[in-house]
């Protein structure tokens, strides 16, 4: 399937997380705190603690760790 | 036993005003609160500083007042309480409604509020994510926003700096008077407090002080709820809310009013007032008021259906039978002044309120003639 | 009485909908996740990853042919109401569902403590680590520490040295003797367990360290390297006993924390544990809570295991069954021989297990005042202690909304019990056990889309 990665279209082949496909790109940052601009990534893995959360189909604050790929999904992360 | 100038029952932004105030003006005061600080309605508080709602004209001079009283006070003691003077946008979308705030805005000119009437194109300058449908609305300067909990307690922190004490979880058990009916003292679960002044800033439990006190006071709690987002970059850069807002705050309905109060805060979250209910504490959360509340916020601001809602709270408005706060001593009971009633605008009105209450107690001359919000209006005596 | 309502579809939710649906009863499982399985059963397209796989077909088989068992997963429950016996929960698909029968089943998750670089990328619970690698054979790292305290930091080890990560020691802060010992006293297949994981760990030359600790991370960005060092009885840092170590990723494992919220908002009565002072959820030998037709099992009654959380769901199950009028009484009893002594054993082994991997409150010396205490608002350790010693606040609430700790997305999940601890520590008291319960308050217990909850007027 192809999704977006911050505007760039990518393959997508496994049935899993955007947290996981991520991992394995080597993407471990997925977004910068708001207020010191820290660099966070996956931390719970079980969609608990909230730190993973990127922007998916122009929502934000969605749990990389618990959203499962779609077809054509939007993702954007900052790092 | 202690002794103080002034005990201040209430730790909350009101008590915390008129602790402030008094301290500053060289009285030892004790503030006394059973529970922690902020822990009434100003724990629940969205942290309005409005003007642009009074309608009233002893409540327009006092919120006037207030206001700068705000900003001087932050001057004062350092802005840790995230004050900002950021503007109130009223908006209708009737020709009735829109009508009614140019009435309203008129007549608020007249006493001393900036109203600027803008078009489509300025609010959308103003605020780039309002409902296009939206085509005039009252812009309101001189609106400010705070953190009502910071505020009492860096409020409370310059009372403790200037020699005043901060009693949390202490419980206010009785009075002490001479046998002229004066107060003498104040019984506590800690320890008796000697002083011939008190002021009784318990917002929704300003009843039960009185009547501990052996007056009478009638404050009722109107429920309230909030609804708080999930953090995001800046949608909303004033305070926004319907012109249903100030018809809501007036009503004696006692069935669940709600009209659109939002506004953003600098931790990112969004915060989506406002309900009315006269329904006692109840304190469980009810859906409905949840579902208006949201449907009321999409309406104004279509981008908000893209934030999720993270949390509610809730809390009791105390108002009082006029819906003027409460300000001044007691008409049987000298000594023992009330500060309390300020309904949904007590974070707006509480320095004023403080200023009101320290000439009085000082005996010097008030900012305004206070007599509409003596106590003695309900207490049976002219 | 209406169809069960069972809120979570791990092992005890799993276990119960086949009990109540061999009685001849409806019910319907509400689960977050894509698949039914809950934490312990996390199976992604790789199934040789799949832990204990048999048991959970099995019951995955049963709840698939039978028409009488809804599921809807994917589904998250974002408010609980109790009102006159009958329970409510909204989903958040925009639906609401009711029933005056109905089972918490809500499951634990990875208790954290703080230390300084605990929030670097790279850094994840030991559950974390376990479960992208199980659902997606996703790596957190490739040459990894594990540390933390617990059984569980020994099946992560092994799962991994499996997987090919290089990992370089297993930290485990209480100092543990007669291991095999313990986990044999309850029964065999506990001791092949531990006896495996031994093995895996051996083979790839793992240091097993006991009394050891990670007291801080550290990288530009990312993690890069690790102090790790000795620490006493209590957890506090012996000096002089400091080791840097270079690895790209951590998995740390406090025990779990049992997710009561939507108890907590149903109202039902809730325990401390004395151990470890978590919240359960109190419940009888039926597994019903203290509200009628309200029952709960698996890990938020108390922390047990898989074998525990079977256990509970079946007795709640043939318990909910009986109160439905399903089955008889006699045919419970029948069904239920030797449950509740297989319960009996297997909780008094965990606790056993929560007395021995205790966490201890040095945990409070490796933390500095740059140390980030929530995660989410990134409340420091020095931003917390302003408020209770500048500002006044005397009481875990009030520190909590001066500072805005609990108040960003987790809602204090993670960082809860963590600030209620620094705070008594700071004002020198033990949190009380209302402070204890009253994390788990969240009357919202799941974002909710605003569009959502506007359309749900309609």
């Amino acid at each position: 399937m192809k999704i977006y990665l911050n505007g760039v279209e990518i393959e997508a082949t496994e049935n899993e997380s955007v947290g996981t496909f991520l991992l394995k790109r080597r993407q471990q940052v997925l977004r910068k705190t708001r207020f010191q601009d820290q660099p966070r990534g996956m931390f719970c893995g079980i969609g608990v603690c909230f730190d993973c959360v990127v922007t998916i189909d122009g929502v934000t604050n969605q749990r990389a760790c618990i959203t499962q790929l779609r077809s054509g999904m939007r993702i954007e992360v900052t790092s | 036993m202690k002794t103080a100038d002034v005990v201040v029952i209430g730790a909350g932004v009101v008590g915390s005003s008129c602790a402030l105030i008094l301290a500053e003006a060289g009285l030892k005061v004790i503030v006394v609160d059973r529970g922690p600080i902020a822990g009434g309605t100003t724990g629940a508080g969205e942290g309005n500083i409005m003007v642009s709602d009074k309608e009233i004209v002893p409540e327009i001079q006092l919120a006037l007042r207030s206001r700068e009283s705000w900003f001087e006070i932050a001057d004062r003691i350092g802005n840790n309480f995230e004050l900002h003077a950021k503007g109130g946008i009223a908006l209708s979308r009737t020709d009735a409604g829109m009508a009614g705030l140019r009435t309203l805005a008129a007549h608020q000119n007249a006493h001393g509020i900036e109203t600027i009437e803008i078009d489509g194109a300025s609010l959308r300058e103003l605020e780039p994510h309002i409902n296009p449908e939206i085509e005039t609305a009252i812009h309101y300067p001189g609106d400010g926003q705070c953190q009502p909990m910071l505020s009492a307690a860096y409020f409370l922190r310059t009372v403790r700096h200037l020699k005043g004490e901060v009693w949390q979880s202490t419980e206010v058990l009785g009075f002490s008077k001479d046998q002229d009916g004066a107060i003498t003292g104040v019984r506590t679960s800690k320890e008796e407090i000697s002083t011939r002044y008190v002021v009784n800033a318990t917002g929704t439990w300003a009843g039960d002080i009185a009547r501990l006190a052996g007056s009478e006071l009638s404050i009722m709690p109107r429920r309230g709820f909030i609804l708080v987002t999930t953090p995001a970059p800046p949608l909303i850069h004033h305070k926004v809310y319907d012109a249903d807002y100030v018809a809501n705050v007036a009503s004696d309905s006692p069935e669940l009013q709600s009209s659109a109060v939002l506004e953003g805060t600098e931790s990112g979250t969004i915060l989506i007032g406002a309900t009315r209910e006269r329904i006692g504490f109840e304190s469980r959360i009810s859906m409905t008021a949840l579902e208006r509340l949201a449907k009321q916020a999409i309406s104004v601001f279509p981008v908000l259906s893209k934030l999720e809602l993270l949390r509610v709270y809730r809390g009791f408005r105390p108002y009082s039978p006029d819906h003027l706060p409460v300000i001044g001593e007691d008409a049987t009971i000298k000594g023992l002044f009330h500060c309390a009633g300020h309904e949904g605008a007590g974070i707006g009105l509480a320095p004023g309120s403080g200023e009101l209450l320290t000439a009085m107690i000082l005996g010097k001359p008030t900012f305004m003639d206070a007599t509409p919000f003596s106590p003695k209006r309900f207490q049976g005596v002219a | 009485m209406s169809r069960t309502i069972i809120i979570g579809g791990g092992p005890a939710g799993m276990s119960a909908a086949v009990e109540i649906a061999r009685s001849g009863g409806d019910a319907l499982i509400i689960d977050s996740n894509p698949r039914l399985g809950g934490q312990y059963w996390r199976h992604g397209e790789n199934a040789q990853f799949s832990h204990d796989g048999a048991r959970f077909f099995a019951l995955q088989d049963e709840i698939d042919r039978e028409p009488k068992i809804e599921v809807r997963a994917g589904t998250q429950v974002w408010r609980a109401a109790h009102l006159d016996g009958v329970s409510s929960l909204w989903l958040n698909d925009g639906t609401a569902v009711t029933s005056d029968s109905l089972l918490i089943a809500t499951g634990a998750y990875d208790r954290s403590l703080p230390f300084p670089g605990w929030d670097l990328p790279g850094s994840m619970t030991a559950g974390g680590a376990q479960a992208i690698l199980k659902a997606s054979g996703a790596l957190l790292g490739r040459s990894v520490f594990i540390a933390g305290t617990g059984p569980f930091l020994l099946p992560v080890a092994a799962l991994l040295v499996e997987a090919g990560v290089k990992v370089l020691g297993v930290l485990e802060a209480n100092r543990v003797n007669g291991w095999l010992n313990h986990l044999g006293a309850v029964d065999l297949s506990k001791m092949k367990d531990a006896a495996r994981y031994f093995k895996v760990l051996a083979g790839a030359k793992v240091p097993i360290r006991m009394g050891y600790a990670i007291i801080e991370a550290r990288g530009n960005g990312h993690i890069e390297e690790v102090v790790i060092a000795k620490v006493d009885r209590n957890f506090a840092v012996k000096p002089g006993t400091m080791e840097v170590h270079k690895c790209d990723a951590i998995a740390t494992g406090w025990g779990f924390t049992p997710d009561l919220t939507i108890a907590h908002s149903l109202g039902v009565s809730t325990d401390v544990h004395p151990i470890d002072r978590s919240v359960i959820i109190h419940v009888d030998a039926f597994q019903e809570t203290s509200q009628r037709g309200v029952f709960a099992a698996g890990e938020s009654t108390g922390v047990g295991g898989v074998d525990l959380a079977l256990i509970e769901g079946r007795v709640a199950g043939i318990a909910i069954a009986v109160q439905r009028g399903l089955i008889t009484t006699i045919d419970a009893k029948k069904r239920s021989v030797g449950l509740a002594q297989e319960r009996s054993k297997i909780r008094k082994f965990a606790d056993a297990l929560l007395s021995v991997y205790k966490i201890r409150e040095g945990w409070r010396s490796w933390i500095n005042p740059q140390t980030i205490l929530c995660r989410c608002e990134e409340v420091t350790f020095h931003q917390l202690r302003n408020v209770i010693h500048d500002l006044g606040a005397n009481d875990v609430r009030t520190a909590k909304l001066l500072s805005r700790s609990g108040m960003g997305l987790c809602q204090g999940r993670v960082c809860g019990r963590i600030v209620a601890d620094v705070v008594a520590g700071e004002i020198g008291i033990q949190a009380t056990d209302d402070e204890l319960r009253g994390i788990h308050n969240r009357p919202i217990a799941h974002p909710i889309s605003l569009q959502t909850l506007a359309d749900q007027g309609n």
